[in-house]
């Protein structure tokens, strides 16, 4: 069966890995990781939460190419996506559907890590690196929705953004810096573009890139002894 | 694992399953290249309108006008010798020819082919002559078709 093939996909592996030493890198990190036993559902939603931000990250890409933000053509692109260019809408419809699960999955995430207490010493920073995740995550909803500029975005934004205005003092001041404005206006929607596109999802993958070394250094935690460092 | 499955002749359960998961994954590959094929891929031409007319008048003696014809570019040129029309596209590389009144001839800008009105090479790099593009005039009117 084929001898030829695996030959030759062997040979190519054999000479990647001596010139990188990646095999060992697999090994140790992906093939004979090893985890405490009886691991469950809930462990996967970390995981899973990653996933989705990678769909996120591509359909996002996509979306992109046909995208012009700016409020005379933001709608009129978004309609272009959603009716003329092929497979558009299902681009979009991933994007939208992703951003939603992937809230929904990081904050069952947040609560499996509350209650079995994976929090606990040594592993605080990889909560708090978690909760900014959170929050980020939000953040890029949040920004992401305005960019159709329908009526429903600008209502949304315009509701979502008087939040902070009753805060005494530096409320009104808030709200002047989220819009760039008094009110929702052409240069809400570059700022948010530039957030939503460029900041928050460079600053998502530093983040997650720092809560997975965590993870790979205190090793996952056991549930029935949480203060304990479950690794090698 | 099972030693007599294992032994026998044909395929044993480890493979099958591999070639499974492979074809499955390649299947979810190809289904994906497809979407990102055809979302990127830019839509075929409009080539709707088979005929346009152009009023005499709009190409005064002494000018030229750039138009679009069944999704092409055609460049209509009044001289001395009448109306001419032809694919802009240099021959060459393709860059865009724009008539020069003063020598009369068409130019390219981008490595300075010359043609003359009848659209035959008279300097430069292009192989062969501009394509002509047929056209009538009726009643003070050019008619592409
Ligand atoms: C680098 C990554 C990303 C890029 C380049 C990107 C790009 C875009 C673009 C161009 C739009 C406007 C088009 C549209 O409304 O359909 C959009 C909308 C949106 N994005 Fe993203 N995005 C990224 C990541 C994310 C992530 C991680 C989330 C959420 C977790 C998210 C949530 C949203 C939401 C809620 C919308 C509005 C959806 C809609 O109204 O259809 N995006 N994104
Ligand atoms: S493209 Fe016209 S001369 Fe080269």
């Amino acid at each position: 069966m084929n001898l030829w093939l695996k030959k030759i996909y062997l040979a190519v592996l054999e000479w990647i890995d001596y010139r990188t030493g990646v095999n060992d890198l697999i090994k140790d990190q992906l093939t004979e990781y090893r985890v405490p036993p009886k691991l469950n559902f809930w462990y996967s939603l970390g995981g899973l939460s990653l996933f989705i931000f990678g769909l996120q990250l591509v359909t996002g890409v996509f979306l992109l190419v046909y995208y012009v933000p700016s409020t005379d053509e933001a709608f009129e692109s978004v309609q272009r996506i959603m009716v003329d260019i092929p497979y558009g809408w299902m681009i979009r419809s991933a994007h939208a559907a992703g951003s939603h699960s992937m809230i929904f999955v990081v904050i069952l995430h947040m609560l499996s890590v509350l209650f079995m207490g994976s929090y606990k010493k040594p592993r605080e920073i990889t909560w708090l690196t978690g909760c900014a995740l959170l929050f980020l995550t939000l953040g890029i909803c949040f920004t992401g929705y305005l960019l159709p500029w329908s009526q429903l975005s600008f209502w949304a934004t315009t509701v979502a953004t008087n939040i902070p205005q009753p805060i005494p003092v530096v409320g009104p001041y808030i709200v002047r810096l989220i819009r760039g404005g008094e009110n929702i206006n052409p240069d809400t929607l570059n700022r948010f573009f530039a957030l939503h596109v460029v900041v928050i999802p460079a600053v998502m993958l530093a983040l997650a890139a720092a809560h997975m070394y965590l993870i790979r250094v205190l090793g996952i935690s056991d549930p029935k002894k949480p203060d304990t460092d479950s690794g090698e | 694992m099972n030693e007599t499955a294992s032994n026998t002749a044909g395929t044993d359960r480890r493979t099958f399953l591999q070639w499974l998961i492979s074809g499955l994954l390649l299947g979810a590959f190809a289904a994906a290249a497809n979407v990102a094929v055809r979302f990127l891929m830019p839509p075929p031409k409009a080539k709707k309108a088979t005929e346009l007319s152009i009023p005499t008048a709009q190409v005064p003696l002494g000018s030229s006008l750039v138009v679009e014809h069944k999704g092409e570019p055609v460049i209509i040129v009044h001289s001395d010798v009448g109306f001419v029309a032809f694919s802009p596209v240099c021959t060459h590389l393709g860059c865009l020819v724009k008539w020069v009144r003063d020598e009369n001839i068409l130019l390219c800008p981008c490595h300075a082919g010359k043609f003359d009105l009848t659209g035959k090479v008279i300097a430069g790099p292009p192989p062969e002559p501009l394509h002509p593009v047929k056209f009538e005039i009726q009643n003070e009117t050019i008619v592409l078709v």
